[in-house]
């Protein structure tokens, strides 16, 4: 079901845009030696943006332009399906 | 009949009946209302009208218009004849798609309000994720502002939805009629379309990205930004229009497009909340939350 949703596609896409091939990023507490870092000294470690993709569960394998082109399928398939409708309407009201 | 002939002669005949019309009064309302039994006296008014009837029957207007009819009859003049070639579909969706651009252009509650609307948003999503930085918090930030941005803005699409409603009825009309076929439709409407979608992407893309700092690496991620956008708010819209021919009822075509973008949103939702990391003992708990 997940998949069957455009915006799946979409968020992906800004996630692996946002952090695919960065680094630097703070880690969370879980990650840390002695747990959470106090406020003042900050994190210790860095995450690189695979390890922040990783933590959200998206699916790495899936190259962000590959997301873009699964979203430009589902609009062409929209319009058909609008097309569809269209005709659909058409083919009862006769 | 009454009268049958030029309306410049009816008054004429109503006078020679002695129904004359009294200055300062309509001439067509007082003709009506000597023939209308609504509001008077109806037997007196059915009398009247017999009269009026037997007196057409033997004027000379009767006469001029039966010699009318019969010099019509015996010289019909040339049959018309529509055109061999009906216009080619390329030509039907030019046209078609010039209209609709030419509407979008000029109705302010198709693209232009929903423009503003667009901003608006973006302009508070992008303030309370003012210029993020790269500790863990703004990690959850960042998700939280791109989940925020690819649920509002395809939810915001509805707001396609009222103009959309006027445009299937000018196309059912016009299908009815037979004026052109329905795949040059879609095809113009997507052509007229797109463009100021793209407007929508691009400004609104532009807003969030550099006030809530999402640009991290290079500017080719804001065009990716703005490309992704841009699909999305296309399959929405598409969406959209695919439910219009169905659901007629202008206000349950918002309630059901609408419930179907929450249900999506949701989905991601709990995406999101699933993966909350678990606070270790003595934690900050503004460390393990999002920063919102």
């Amino acid at each position: 079901m997940h998949f069957l949703s455009f915006e799946t596609y979409l968020f992906y896409g800004f996630l692996h845009n946002e952090f695919g091939g960065t680094d630097g990023w703070g880690c969370p507490c879980s990650a840390q030696p002695g747990g959470c870092p106090t406020q003042l000294g900050g994190p210790q470690c860095t995450f690189s943006g695979t390890d922040v993709l990783r933590y959200w569960q998206v699916p790495l394998s899936w190259n962000k332009w590959v997301l873009f082109a699964v979203q430009l399928a589902w609009a062409a398939c929209f319009r058909l399906l609008f097309y569809v409708t269209c005709k659909a309407k058409e083919w009862r009201s006769r | 009949m009454v009268f049958l002939g030029p309306v410049d002669r009816a008054e004429g005949f109503f006078d020679s009946v002695g129904l004359h019309t009294p200055r300062g009064r309509s001439v067509s309302d007082h003709l009506l209302h000597q023939i209308n039994a609504d509001f008077g006296d109806a037997a007196e008014i059915r009398k009247r009208v017999d009269m009026l009837c037997d007196a057409y029957l033997s004027s000379a207007q009767r006469t001029d218009v039966e010699n009318a009819i019969k010099a019509v009859c015996a010289s019909p003049g040339p049959q018309f004849e529509a055109s061999a070639t009906p216009p080619n579909v390329l030509r039907q969706t030019a046209v078609l798609t010039q209209r609709s651009l030419t509407n979008n252009l000029r109705d302010v509650g198709i693209i232009w309000a929903r423009l503003v609307m667009y901003l608006c948003l973006c302009l508070v999503c992008a303030f309370v994720y003012f210029r993020m930085g790269h500790t863990w918090q703004d990690v959850y930030s960042r998700a939280a502002i791109l989940f925020f941005t690819a649920a509002f803005l395809v939810f915001m699409s509805i707001s396609g939805a009222p103009a959309f409603v006027e445009t299937m009825k000018v196309f059912t009309r016009e299908r009815l009629n037979g004026y052109y076929p329905v795949g040059a439709f879609a095809a113009a409407d997507t052509l007229a379309g797109a463009p100021f979608i793209a407007l929508i992407a691009l400004l609104s893309a532009a807003v969030l990205y550099f006030i809530s700092n999402l640009n991290y690496h290079g500017f080719g991620r804001f065009v990716y930004f703005v490309l992704n956008l841009y699909a999305a708010l296309l399959t929405a819209e598409s969406l959209i229009m695919c439910l219009a021919p169905l659901v007629t009822h202008f206000l349950m075509l918002i309630a059901i497009a609408a419930g179907r973008h929450v249900w999506r949103d949701d989905d991601r939702l709990r995406l999101l909340s699933a993966q909350r990391p678990a606070t270790p003992p003595g934690a900050l708990l503004s460390d393990a939350l999002p920063v919102v």
